[in-house]
């Protein structure tokens, strides 16, 4: 068991409601403690989002944010923010921009971690490991506690730095208690190998993610970050991460 | 027996969700090619369509529009005649009965303009399931009498108020609430497209439209058409007519897509052409209307179940494979169509099939006498007459309306 806390890990959706608010959320995020930032390129069809975040992808491309502002945004301000950012998106964004030009794009903003749930890593257009290895990019697998054992240890078999684990089969989104599945799960993964376990997917008070202690290195919180953000603006964000990290 | 495949189309559809949807997707997968090989299941399948869905529907040859056009001889295959009024119920059965073989007891379901929400809805209420029906909030606002059908037939109809409001977002809004609920709901996709297994699951129940037609062909001595042609929405009629034609080089395959009101985006839902590109959304591998950076595009069509900014992966494959053609007709061109097949043979079209009568009408007058024409008629146009009414005789509509509120409201 690691005797540090548990870091913490905030999403936010780039260019909601606006691409400067994005900057002073990020900047704010990591002054209040955040250990690294998830941060999602907006989609019009986010299949993994609960409604909250999804509501969040449609107002950004409603304000008409494009990938190219976004990865302006991120060659200006990711390489002197001390904390490192996940970019997150969907196949769709990928795909359009070209695998080698996206890994390119992350490179060049010193982006060294991407999530993609909705690319298997058996699909036709999975990213091919070489590829993000030339970028000296990272990808996260999203695994799920109901998935195939045998799914499973082919995703571990590439030996990925970290994995991304939903703590219960379900979307992003309020989850009172982390279901006892989760649990399991994540001591399974713990075991199979030395990856960083970043843990998501409902969380949304300090005493669940203490709870992960053991079970997992990072947190990720989400849906809860933009409900505060919704009804309270940034600062009740930051003043939520500032609890977490001053514990 | 259905041979297996991986789920791919040449490069097309897949299986691209994220991974907590995989395991129940493989489940249906095993079931769905279990129940494909299940002389049993045949059995109970074949017993619902007949006696229940008024199977096989009739194939009719419209004398009087071959006539009126001068040129190849024109079959109809009335898909119009299905119980619930279109080809939609077939799937919508096959789909129920593989939920109860699985243990489900909730049918969930999107739907855009209600059709299929509909059809999902009777059969749940035949085979004793529950049904939970997704709607955008813009559509359920322009279709309030579907959801008042479903609502009666004792389906739950859920609104989804997120981004454009229609079929895209009641997809995602569906997909995601399987997600939640997959030890106890079937998602019953009710068109070809979607993630592995669904768009073989889709064309095999719709394939009857095609194995029927060729049957009945043969009774007027004919043994092949010279053009199947359907309308193309998600593109499930279209495959289920195709399916019985696509080995035999000789038949000319015509899907005719949403031409609607121009060519500016958001105008149309024409895939093909230069219009659409390949991209990953929902769950598969397509052509897509979208954006340059890959966001899907908004679409219009005066028939709600050709509004749809993704296609049929299969049927992305044969058309870039040359087997199958796909073209457009209008909005103004399909409501044409419709006018001249009610007062010609009697039969008032949905309006998605009037666009696969506006191709005929526009191409049988070239063709000899000899050439055969068999198009689907996929739906009844019933469902559209809010819509039909408001072009043809506005005034006449509006005080009807009217006449109505007033009369319930003294």
């Amino acid at each position: 068991m690691s005797e540090k806390r548990i870091q913490f890990m905030a999403h936010l959706v780039a260019g909601y409601p606006d691409l400067l608010t994005t900057e002073i959320m990020m900047k704010g995020i990591e002054n209040a403690g955040a250990d690294s930032i998830e941060l999602q390129i907006p989609f019009s069809d986010p299949l993994a989002d609960g409604p909250l975040i999804s509501s969040a992808n449609h107002q950004a491309l409603r304000n008409a944010i494009t990938l190219k502002e976004i990865f302006r945004l991120l060659d200006r301000i990711a390489p002197s923010l001390p904390i490192p950012v996940f970019l997150m998106t969907y196949s769709n964004i990928v795909f359009q921009c070209g695998s080698s030009r996206f890994c390119s794009y992350c490179k060049k903003a010193g982006i060294k971690h991407l999530i993609v749930p909705d690319l298997p890593f058996d699909s036709k257009h999975a990213l091919p490991l070489d590829l993000l290895q030339s970028f000296h990019i990272d990808l996260v697998p999203v695994l799920s506690p109901s998935m195939s054992r045998q799914r499973l240890d082919a995703i571990l078999s590439s030996h990925p730095r970290y994995v991304y684990t939903t703590l219960k089969t379900g979307i992003t989104g309020p989850e009172e208690e982390i279901q006892n599945q989760g649990f399991r799960f994540l001591k399974e993964i713990r075991e199979k190998g030395d990856f960083r376990i970043i843990a998501g997917f409902g969380l949304q008070s300090p005493s669940q993610i203490h709870f992960l202690k053991g079970y997992a290195d990072i947190a990720v919180v989400g849906s809860h970050l933009l409900r505060l953000y919704n009804e309270s603006g940034s600062d009740a964000v930051f003043d939520f991460i500032r609890t977490y990290a001053d514990v | 027996m259905l041979n297996k495949n991986d789920g791919y189309f040449g490069e097309y559809g897949g299986r691209y969700v994220p991974e907590m949807l995989i395991p129940a997707l493989e489940e249906l997968e095993k079931a769905f090619y279990a129940a494909s090989s299940d002389p049993y299941f045949a059995e109970e399948l074949h017993t619902l369509f007949s006696a229940y869905n008024n199977r096989p529907t009739p194939l009719s040859f419209a004398k009087n529009l071959t006539d009126e056009l001068k040129g190849a001889r024109i079959f109809l295959k009335l898909e119009n005649l299905n119980h619930t009024g279109a080809h939609k119920i077939n799937n919508a059965l096959g789909q129920a009965l593989l939920a109860r073989r699985l243990g489900k007891r909730t049918l969930i379901a999107e739907t855009g303009a209600g059709q299929h929400g509909v059809a999902v809805a009777t059969a749940a209420a035949k085979l004793g399931l529950k049904a939970k029906i997704f709607m955008g909030q813009q559509d359920m606002e322009r279709q309030y009498p579907n959801v008042f059908l479903m609502k009666t037939l004792g389906a739950d109809v859920v609104s989804v108020p997120i981004g454009q409001a229609t079929l895209k977002e009641a997809v995602n809004a569906a997909l995601k609430d399987w997600i939640q609920t997959l030890d106890d709901a079937h998602y019953l996709i009710g068109s070809a497209v979607g993630p592995h297994p669904y768009p073989a699951i889709v064309k095999y129940f719709q394939s009857v439209i095609g194995r029927e037609a060729i049957k009945q062909l043969q009774k007027h001595r004919i043994s092949y058409p010279d053009f199947a042609v359907a309308c193309v929405g998600g593109g499930s009629n279209a495959i289920g007519l195709f399916s019985a034609f696509i080995s035999d080089h000789r038949i000319r395959l015509i899907g005719v897509e949403a031409g609607g009101k121009g060519s500016k985006p958001g105008d149309h839902a024409r895939r093909f052409s230069s219009n659409g590109s390949p991209g990953i959304a929902q769950g598969y591998h397509s052509l897509f209307l979208q954006s340059e950076e890959g966001q899907l595009l908004p679409t219009h069509s005066i028939s709600a179940g050709l509004d749809y900014a993704g296609v049929s992966p299969e049927i992305a494959y044969l058309y870039k494979n040359k087997r199958v053609e796909m073209t457009s007709a209008t909005d103004q061109e399909a409501l044409s169509a419709y006018n001249t097949l009610a007062r010609l043979e009697g039969i008032i079209p949905a309006l998605e099939s009037a666009h696969a009568l506006a191709w005929v009408i526009k191409n049988a007058p070239k063709m000899n006498s000899d050439k055969v024409l068999l198009v689907n008629i996929s739906g009844r146009g019933d469902k559209d007459i809010f819509i039909t009414a408001c072009y043809s005789d506005p005034m006449q509509w509006k005080a009807f309306l009217k006449r109505q509120w007033k009369g319930h409201h003294e």
